[in-house]
């Protein structure tokens, strides 16, 4: 049997440290933006 | 090296010696084996591993630290020259919705052209003179029954920013039913990027909440006029249910799909319950002023797989944040008054100034504060609420003063949410 990886990456996340891509905005009023 | 507290950890269903990790901070996720945390836990930890999960957001040297730099987490983001408003073009609308958002303040208000020019002016000396490009949202009651202001503004806009070097873009919130083919393309040559239309499921209940004010139904209009737009602009599709009609928005989907409306020409659906209006005079008495009410979990859950295993794209789970928090972004009334919040639109005590005299200090009456304490400093789900929404605590309680706490949501919630996101937006194996 292979052995197993540590860690899988699925999704590396935010480019940045910060930075919310989206407007929460009450349930959604708003469009999301580019 | 610590593991960081804006994390998440759940089980891997298909192997129980791997472990689910979601950082709500950077929105990244992994499967982590349980000898690699062990090690990490015994403080063996290969440097290789330790970058790994430092850069994906997983580990941190020191946790007071980490959690000082969430008090600064828009510092950064409030650098960003960008300028956005909601332009509330008036309160007029061809349609007569039973939950209508503008609730008793509805009427024929709307911008004049001196307000858009004084509007202009303050664009022009606060944002254009920073060097921030412009990003405007047309909201309304129904924007499009402005259509030839918003090309006006548009058009002095577009002229303003391209002499800086700067980019101009806007985006409507319209019932869609004015939205033709001609005028998207003649709005898009002047800077439309995308439209987010109403479309309240299939059409009996569409045509029951969202009739024209004559009484006929909207939803055929609405649906010949997607057709027409998809390929000029990005549609993004949202859609207002009540409890008792959530289990029906599927049919909506499968209806977009015969009719041609399939994933690659939408750019997003997102469904939304109702929430109750806050004028004096609210229209709709049914509408919901908690996320934490839990038959929205289930029907969050429920929506948000039925979109996403039909292909149809539909928001990521990542740190979102609401405009109140962000410097540049604002919401201007028909009537020039300014506001930080669209849900705020005319409510005593929440304007922050108007276009002729400028923006007043609003951290008091919007209390900025308010999720900058230990309890929410503490909490994992902090990247993901930043103390929820203020419009709704202000719905419930009559005062922002605490939180809209979306731990019970999120505890109820999210795993269900990232799994959905690796299955079908990842396509990776079902943890």
């Amino acid at each position: 049997m292979g052995e197993k990886k540590g860690i899988i990456i699925l999704d590396k996340g935010l480019k940045d440290s910060l930075g919310p891509d989206i407007l929460c905005c009450a349930g959604s009023f708003m469009p999301l933006r580019k | 090296m610590y593991l960081s507290r804006y994390l998440k950890i759940y089980p891997h269903r298909q192997e129980p010696d791997y472990h689910l990790f979601y950082s709500t901070k950077k929105a990244s996720i992994i499967l982590l084996h349980e000898s690699t945390l062990k090690s990490l836990n015994d403080g063996g930890l290969s440097p290789s591993d330790k970058d790994t999960l430092s850069e994906l957001g997983f580990l941190v040297h020191d946790l007071n630290k980490e959690k000082e730099e969430m008090l600064s987490f828009f510092d950064e983001i409030n650098k960003r020259k960008k300028f956005n408003a909601v332009l509330v073009m008036n309160l007029d609308c061809n349609l007569g919705c039973r939950y209508c958002y503008e609730g008793g303040m509805k009427g024929k208000f709307y911008m004049s052209s001196e307000t858009a020019d004084l509007l202009i002016d303050f664009i022009q000396s606060h944002c254009l003179a920073d060097g921030k490009a412009v990003h405007l949202d047309f909201y309304g009651g129904e924007p499009l029954l402005s259509l030839n202001l918003i090309k006006s503004i548009s058009e002095k806009l577009r002229s303003s920013t391209e002499k800086r070097g700067l980019s101009y873009t806007f985006n409507l919130v319209t019932n869609g039913t004015l939205l033709t083919g001609k005028i998207a393309e003649e709005l898009a040559s002047l800077g439309l990027q995308s439209a987010k239309i109403t479309v309240d499921g299939p059409r009996e209940n569409h045509d029951r909440f969202r009739p024209f004010k004559t009484g006929s139904g909207s939803f055929d209009t609405i649906i010949r006029n997607l057709k027409e737009t998809c390929s000029l602009i990005d549609i993004q599709i949202g859609g207002n249910y009540t409890r008792e009609n959530y289990r029906d928005f599927p049919r909506l989907l499968d209806y977009l799909f015969k009719e041609g409306l399939t994933p690659e020409k939408v750019y997003i659906v997102k469904f939304d319950p109702v929430t109750k209006t806050g004028g004096a005079l609210p229209d709709f008495r049914e509408g919901c002023e908690s996320i934490n009410e839990p038959w929205l979990f289930e029907a969050n859950i429920f929506l948000r797989e039925e979109i996403m295993k039909r292909g149809f794209h539909t928001p990521k789970i990542v740190p979102t944040t609401c405009m109140i928090e962000l410097n540049d972004d604002i919401v201007v009334n028909f009537d020039g008054t300014i506001y930080k919040c669209p849900g705020l639109i005319g409510w005593k005590g929440f304007e922050i100034g108007d276009v002729t005299t400028g923006i007043k200090d609003y951290k008091e009456s919007y209390n900025l504060n308010v999720w900058k304490k230990q309890e929410c400093l503490n909490c994992e789900y902090l990247p993901l609420c930043f103390g929820g929404c203020r419009y709704m605590k202000l719905l419930r309680d009559g005062k922002i003063d605490g939180v809209d706490c979306r731990k019970p949501y999120l505890d109820a919630t999210l795993e269900a949410f990232i799994k959905q996101d690796i299955k079908y937006r990842l396509k990776a194996d079902q943890p």
